[in-house]
């Protein structure tokens, strides 16, 4: 397994730059979006590092190549969320660097101080868009899961945090009940977090963004495991 | 671990498609030969080695490899198998050196020198982008590769096609070069029948996803025959002789199952001819034509 994810990253090497410049550049980017820069520093390089990946085993269709090799449907699979984690790390650091230049420099910018809870909630975000992603890409191919890939970027980017704002500010304004109803609940849920200390909100995040990942990691190998070639 | 004879087993091989269906495909490869697997595009020969590669999934039938089913022992076969594929599946960005590193950690008896070695053989410059690399040279790439794990056998889906007449025939003395080890065995798919005559010990024809003929390939060439005669030769009771016919105002040739007995039929009043693979291929094809 750990063969593929370094055959991913031999293949990424020349974008591995361009993540690292984007890393970099969203903390000033986004920065009116708060606590939400580093979860669009790290969602979108690692959404960028894994497509880029995606592309490159649909090219050649290389996974017939990568099939008909001594190794396991589910270490393919695996080494595809395992890969994910290691594209965030470049992606927080790069976002740690801008941070320090910005403090040494003392150019007057206010961006976003990273948080151990900032980057649960970074990873919490991009692990959920790679638990939808994912199957999807498992069971139909690269081709045919691209607008979906596409979709649920930009919802991290625009959806969710609209979602977010309506659940925390906007219930007055909430016409529909069942909708009313979730976000109540939600509005719970955020509200009993808030009375617990970061390393437990973290903790709790990475437990759920974990539980999320299992299973869709086994949706994923149970698509693949079918798949054609 | 359980060894036979057969290197390669195939038995009532199954696989329905929506607008095709490979239907109970039977044939056995011994250890130590090299079997071509002749059809005309379309015929199945591409499906049957996704099959044995398990890159598709069969309906009814058993694959063995090494005597071993290919879904239990997926990865122990494929560890001691090489393939060759009709088109290149390497990542193209890579270079030679780069992908053959990729490669090389999947497989438990990787052997270096070797691969270096097919390189100078081959002309093969390691710095240079798969990308940039020819037809021909894509495929001695991936023989390369196929060549350097000590795989037993070596399984080719239209190693040919595309290809000059030059590369074809180093292809071929490479493959003959190989084959002077008698534990290793090839499986080599191609519609280029003369790619066969001077290095396959076995043939197996397919056409329409069913098997036509799985033998030794000199048994093959000895029992069919070219029949060639005038048109008052060729009645309703001899027609039953022929795979294939051709006919025209002149004449009619036709290829026949069996020589011996044609012989005796036609005694001197026709031209009884060795067919090639190609003829055998192309008349069991066509069935009977008017010209």
């Amino acid at each position: 397994m750990y063969n593929l994810v370094w055959k991913d990253f031999l293949l990424l090497k020349r974008f591995l730059w361009v993540a690292l410049l984007y890393g970099f550049a969203a903390p000033l980017a986004f920065k009116t979006m708060q606590g939400g820069a580093l979860s669009a520093a790290t969602v979108g390089t690692t959404y960028m590092l894994m497509i880029q990946a995606c592309t490159q085993d649909d090219k050649n269709k290389s996974e017939i190549m990568l099939n008909s090799l001594p190794l396991r449907r589910r270490d393919i699979v695996a080494a595809k969320y395992l890969s994910v984690f290691l594209y965030a790390i470049p992606a927080i650091l790069s976002f740690f660097f801008a941070q320090l230049v910005v403090s040494v420099t003392g150019i007057p910018i206010t961006i976003y101080q990273i948080s151990l809870e900032g980057i649960a909630g970074a990873l919490v975000a991009m692990a959920v868009l790679m638990s939808i992603y994912f199957p999807i890409y498992f069971k139909f191919g690269y081709l045919r899961s691209r607008m979906v890939g596409m979709f649920l970027f930009f919802a991290c980017f625009f959806f969710v945090p609209m979602a977010v704002a309506l659940t925390v500010h906007g219930l007055e304004g909430m016409g529909n009940p069942t909708l009313r109803n979730i976000a109540v609940v939600v509005q719970r849920v955020l509200g009993w977090l808030l009375t617990q200390a970061d390393w437990q909100i973290a903790c709790y995040l990475l437990a759920l963004s974990l539980v999320l990942m299992i299973a869709s990691a086994c949706l994923s190998l149970r698509f693949y495991s079918k798949r054609e070639f | 671990m359980v060894e036979t004879d057969n290197i390669l087993t195939v038995d009532k091989l199954t696989k329905h498609f929506k607008d095709f269906t490979l239907q109970n495909v039977s044939f056995q490869l011994p250890r130590g030969y090299v079997m071509g697997f002749i059809g005309p595009n379309g015929s199945g020969k591409s499906t049957t080695i996704k099959l044995i590669l398990n890159l598709l999934h069969k309906d009814r039938g058993q694959i063995k490899v090494f005597g071993l089913d290919n879904l239990d022992h997926e990865l122990a076969i494929k560890d001691r198998l090489a393939f060759v594929l009709d088109e290149n599946h390497y990542y193209e960005e890579l270079s030679i050196r780069d992908m053959a590193r990729i490669v090389a950690s999947f497989y438990k008896h990787w052997e270096p020198q070797t691969f270096e070695k097919c390189l100078k053989d081959f002309e093969l410059n390691p710095k240079q982008k798969i990308k940039k690399l020819s037809k021909g040279m894509k495929m001695k790439f991936s023989l390369a590769v196929a060549l350097s794990h000590g795989a037993e056998l070596l399984i080719m889906d239209e190693p040919t096609a595309g290809l000059d007449p030059m590369v074809r025939s180093e292809l071929l003395e490479i493959l003959t070069a190989l084959i002077q080890d008698e534990r290793k065995s090839v499986f080599f798919s191609t519609h280029i029948t003369s790619d066969l005559d001077k290095i396959a010990d076995f043939v197996t024809f397919i056409h329409h996803g069913e098997l036509v003929l799985s033998a030794p390939k000199d048994d093959i060439l000895e029992k069919y025959g070219i029949i060639k005669g005038s048109n008052d030769l060729f009645d309703e009771e001899s027609r039953s002789l022929f795979v294939g016919i051709k006919t025209n105002k002149f004449g009619f040739e036709g290829l026949v199952r069996d020589r011996e007995r044609a012989q005796r039929c036609y005694k001197e009043r026709a031209i009884v001819e060795r067919p090639t693979l190609e003829d055998i291929m192309l008349y069991t094809v066509r069935g009977e034509q008017h010209v």
